[in-house]
């Protein structure tokens, strides 16, 4: 299994302050109400993605959530096309047709955040039957929530990726709330991990705050995927700094005990002690990353901010290939 | 119980008249059969007889117009109350409920009133062609009007022009009106020309003569100058059958049968009663119709029927000296002949000597709008070639 | 070279030698092969396909591109969609329309949107095989006819072949189409046959087919239905009506020029589609031509379709429940009543 180096521990690092700051701004910003729509914010739960991803390339695909700036950032994903994207201007990713909840970028990897909890399930299998079809050694990513881990996509595409045994890892992030639905209610079992002995493969649950124990649950799944010996199922408990959505109130956290504990973790503080004692990182290369961090997403909000707006006639277009 | 008067029906196309006059006061007694009052038709006048002895009463006042057999009055004992017995709560003014149509009756004639259902295709191809489609029956699922209903149709000739103007004629009632309403719509849709030219008709004055000589007393009717000229016209309309033709509603129809119209002043205006079938009679034959005709209209005793219907009218003038004039088509004829009135004018023969010839003038009025000054001239030179070879009239 | 085979052999045809020209082109489905992984049949399938439509094709192209799935539609209607985003060209088989409940999601909310959602950066080539349609004892739940539900969704094509050699030309162009395309067939037509050619070729999507023509009615239809019309164009032949009957061939997006022309020329529009009774094909077309042909009708618009109930199971039911020449006649009356007097 790959060890974490100093190169991939700045990588990682970098990609972990970009969606922070990238989150912290949207959350300013639709608040000052520039951004139309609906926005759930990732933040909080960057050493999920950044660890999952930071074992991909290019020609590996991710399928996302509705919550998938951090998905997006982690898989290459440019900033400024991503704000762009979210400020709904023509210079988006998407060309400003699909905002927060569909930024996409398939010449990354990445195809799609998904309004849809559970969408992502069948979409990546599909992804994974055409890299084994096609004799690739690529991989496929399938992040999806505690909340999607009930929908029936689950067991369908679990199941299906399991019998074919495809190079699919299916990561959960579970951030013990779906919306505002506590996770130890709407799930029978107690984690969604163990539901992998159902599949007849690996299941782990890991603290997502933990970018290490993330990163190295990661690299042993892609490695048996890019193997060829099939499916794992990872589970990460995470939490969400903000509320499921922008404007949630967030009455059903807890203001004590441990769920408050685990929540008062930052993932990206840890991971710099982490780093730095480890000599993965100096005080200063990280210091530098933050500054720069902070830059690149300030230049991210002024060009969207100063892009225009999609054209009238692109309402009609991208409907059907010609 | 009161007995109605009724506007009476005075041939297939009169939808309604116009009480000219009475002759008696509302409550006056009147005896059955006493003419009480006159009624005019765009084609003819008209005296209406009281129907019982009794009290009259008017419903229709004079120059006011009633629709064919509604009451204009009544006819009852004195102090009777007559105005609930028959009269109708609204008398139903428009045609429609009771014109007959011109076509073969395709549909139960509308209620008044009631829906008129048509096909958006119908409708414009209506719009299109200038017609009323509440005139036309519907055969459509529903009574409704299709386009093939709007195709089918043809439109009432006379009313057409008729409504299109209604502004003229406007003040003048009866036969005036429609003179006025006749010969504005005339020249309002026509491009009409005048030809004149003259024939040399000595030669047919000779040959009368001569005819009168041999018949006697018994040929002199078949030789008047109308019935000759008559002739000419009809053996010259089909040698050009384009002129025995009418234009209307966008369509230029040739006829087959030739109906000679000849304009005949009355005391109350013009009435052009109309020889049927004038092809193939003979001289003696039209003789005995252009009689007919002009007696029952001096009269007032012709039915409607021979009121219209011609295809080529001629207007002779000549008794009043006229010589050229310009006569107005009897549309949808494009065709009218004027005559005016015989002269007698010296002229140079050939070799040079003076001669007496006697000579007939000859207006001719055409629609420019279907044909040409060359054939209309060949028209009228035909003509005068008929009445200058005399003995080609009788084959 | 043509000969006369079936509307399913048609089909088997157009798959078989699509999966020839491009490798990229797999088959997913519910027992499509059948038999997967049991040692004694090895490459050969069970079934091909619960009706047979795809026998044949694994012994020659393999599982790996005539897969068996599990009995899991919204998953492997989703690997489609899913494989498709990522370069293949896949033809899944939905084994009735019925179904469509299960998976619907990956077609209405996930591959229809991607192109649209994603700024066009996206295409997803795929041709969903389904069959629709009353008239075989199927009940309920295995008779319906969603075309029209699946036409009304941005991004989708939907073609309804009516004859086996538009079936192989029309699947033939789906597979090579970039877009979704739902390939609906009328399991009451897979035994008709008639001549088709050998070699491969497409009939265009999009465009329907003037199969007579008239000058009097406009009857527009949807696959099967094509043959109630050419009985009713006979009957009413016989009054002196001339019929024009178009297959309507794709449901979605329809040939709007050809249908209003035709009602142009005409004026008078009768469609007929087995779908239930609203918001299908029929009351869409209807809506288009009372826009765009409105000063050319001479008569209401008339929409033939099965009555707003499931599909009944008693055969006396489901017949009452189909559309046919009769109820197709009895709307015609009032439309030709004008004609027929002369």
């Amino acid at each position: 299994m790959k060890k974490l180096t100093k190169q991939k521990a700045a990588w990682i690092y970098e990609k972990m302050n970009d969606i922070r700051n990238f989150e912290d701004e949207v959350h300013r910003i639709f608040t000052s109400g520039e951004i139309p729509g609906f926005v759930h914010l990732y933040a909080g739960e960057e050493a999920v993605a950044t660890g999952v991803c930071a074992h991909l390339t290019d020609e590996d695909y991710i399928t996302s959530t509705h919550r998938g700036h951090g998905h997006c950032i982690a898989k290459g994903c440019d900033l400024n096309g991503m704000m762009a994207e979210i400020y709904g201007k023509e210079t988006g990713l998407c060309k400003g047709k699909g905002g927060s909840m569909h930024i996409a970028d398939i010449d990354k990897g990445m195809l799609g955040a998904n309004g849809m909890v559970g969408g992502g399930f069948p979409i990546a299998v599909g992804a994974g039957l055409r890299n084994q079809y096609l004799k690739t050694d690529s991989v496929v990513v399938c992040f999806f929530g505690d909340g999607a881990a009930n929908e029936g996509g689950f067991h369908e595409g679990i199941n299906m990726a399991a019998i074919w045994k495809l190079p699919v890892i299916f990561v959960c992030e579970n951030n013990m709330f779906a919306e505002s639905t506590p996770q130890s209610y709407s799930s029978a079992s107690k984690t969604i991990a163990q539901r992998a002995a159902a599949y007849d493969i690996p299941g782990v649950k890991v603290d997502g705050m933990n970018l290490k124990e993330v990163y190295d649950a990661a690299g042993e799944a892609v490695e048996r995927a890019r193997k060829g010996e099939g499916p794992t199922l990872i589970e990460c408990l995470t939490y969400r700094k903000y509320g499921h959505f922008e404007g949630d109130e967030q009455k059903y956290k807890a203001k004590e005990g441990p769920e408050k504990e685990h929540a008062d973790t930052d993932c990206i503080e840890l991971f710099r002690k982490e780093a730095i004692a480890g000599r993965l990182l100096t005080a200063k290369q990280a210091d530098d990353i933050e500054e720069k961090s902070r830059q690149d997403v300030a230049a991210a909000i002024k060009f969207a901010e100063e892009s225009p707006v999609p054209r009238p006639e692109a309402l009609l277009e991208d409907v059907y290939v010609d | 119980m009161a007995t109605a008067i009724l506007m009476p029906k005075l041939g297939l196309t009169m939808t309604e008249g116009t009480v000219d006059a009475w002759y008696k006061q509302a409550g006056d007694s009147v005896e059955k059969g006493e003419v009480i009052a006159t009624i005019s038709s765009e084609k003819l006048t008209h005296d209406v007889e009281a129907p019982e002895a009794g009290v009259l009463q008017i419903v229709t006042a004079e120059e006011q117009e009633q629709v064919c057999k509604e009451p204009i009055g009544y006819v009852g004992a004195a102090g009777e109350e007559v105005a609930s017995v028959a009269v109708p709560e609204e008398p139903v003014m428009s045609n429609e409920a009771t014109a007959e149509a011109p076509i073969e009756v395709k549909a139960p004639v509308r209620q008044q009133g009631t829906r008129i259902f048509i096909t958006p295709i119908a409708r414009k191809i209506a719009a299109e062609r200038g017609y009323d489609y509440t005139q036309i029956p519907g055969t459509g699922g529903n009574g409704r009007i299709t386009r093939r209903d709007v195709e089918s149709y043809v439109p009432v000739a006379e009313a057409a022009p008729v409504k299109a103007i209604s502004n003229t004629g406007e003040g003048l009632t009866g036969m005036r009106k429609v003179i006025a309403k006749r010969m504005h719509a005339s020249l309002h849709d026509t491009a009409q020309v005048t030809l004149h030219r003259k024939a040399n008709i000595s030669p047919l004055m000779k040959f009368r003569e001569k005819m009168k000589k041999k018949l006697g007393d018994e040929g002199k009717a078949s030789l008047g100058i109308n019935v000759l000229l008559t002739r000419a016209v009809v053996l010259a309309l089909k040698d050009h059958p384009e002129m025995n033709a009418s234009y209307a509603n966008g369509e230029h129809t040739k006829h087959e049968a030739i109906h000679i119209g000849m304009a005949v002043a009355v005391d109350a205006g013009l009435i052009v009663p109309v020889m049927r079938d004038a092809t193939n009679q003979s001289l003696s034959q039209l003789a005995d119709s252009l009689q007919n005709v002009a007696t029952g209209a001096r009269n007032n005793t012709l039915s409607s029927d021979l009121l219209s219907g011609s295809t080529f009218t001629i207007s002779n003038l000549g008794h009043a000296g006229v010589e050229y004039f310009t006569p107005i088509l009897n549309t949808p004829e494009i065709g009218i002949l004027g005559v005016g009135a015989l002269s007698t004018k010296l002229v140079f023969t050939k070799k040079g000597k003076v001669k007496e010839q006697q000579e007939l003038p000859l207006s001719l009025t055409f629609d420019h709008q279907v044909v040409d000054g060359a054939p209309a001239g060949e028209f009228l030179q035909t003509i005068c070639q008929y009445l200058e070879n005399p003995y080609r009239l009788v084959f | 070279m043509t000969r006369k085979i079936t509307f399913m052999q048609a089909i088997n045809e157009a798959l078989d030698q699509s999966m020839d020209r491009d490798n990229n082109v797999i088959l997913l489905g519910e027992d499509i092969a059948g038999g997967a992984t049991i040692d004694h049949l090895g490459n050969e399938g069970a079934w091909g396909g619960v009706f047979g439509v795809t026998k044949g094709l694994v012994e020659k192209h393999g599982r790996e591109r005539v897969i068996d799935t599990p009995i899991s539609e919204m998953g492997y209607m989703g690997a489609a969609v899913g494989a498709a985003a990522t370069g293949l060209r896949p033809v899944p088989e939905l084994m009735f329309n019925d179904f469509l409940g299960f998976c619907f999601d990956t077609l209405l909310a996930q591959g229809s949107k991607m192109r649209y959602m994603f700024g066009g950066k996206a295409k997803i080539p795929m041709t969903v095989r389904t069959c629709h349609g009353a008239g075989a004892s199927a009940a309920a739940q295995h008779s319906g006819s969603y075309y029209g539900m699946l036409g009304s969704i941005p991004g989708i094509k939907v073609v309804v072949p009516s004859n086996p050699y538009d079936a192989k030309g029309l699947l033939n162009a789906a597979i090579e189409d970039d877009n979704i395309v739902i390939f609906s067939e009328d399991k009451t037509l897979y035994g008709i046959k008639d001549e088709v050619p050998e070699d491969y070729y497409t009939v265009e999507i999009g465009k329907a087919k003037v199969k007579r023509e008239g000058s009097d009615l406009t009857i527009v239809t949807i696959g099967k239905m094509l043959y109630v019309a050419n009985d009713v164009a006979d009957a009413l032949e016989k009054d002196g009506v001339s019929v024009e009957v178009i297959d309507l061939v794709t449901a979605a997006p329809w040939d709007q020029d050809t249908i209003v022309n035709s009602v142009k020329k005409t004026g008078r529009l009768i469609i007929i589609d087995e779908a239930n009774p609203h918001n299908n094909t029929a009351t869409d077309i209807s809506s288009v031509v009372a826009n765009k042909a409105f000063d050319y009708l001479d008569g209401p618009i008339k929409c033939v379709c099965a009555p707003n109930t499931p599909v009944p199971f008693a055969t006396n039911l489901e017949q009452l429940y189909l559309p046919n020449k009769e109820k197709v006649l009895d709307v015609a009356a009032e439309l030709i009543q004008d004609l027929k007097k002369s």
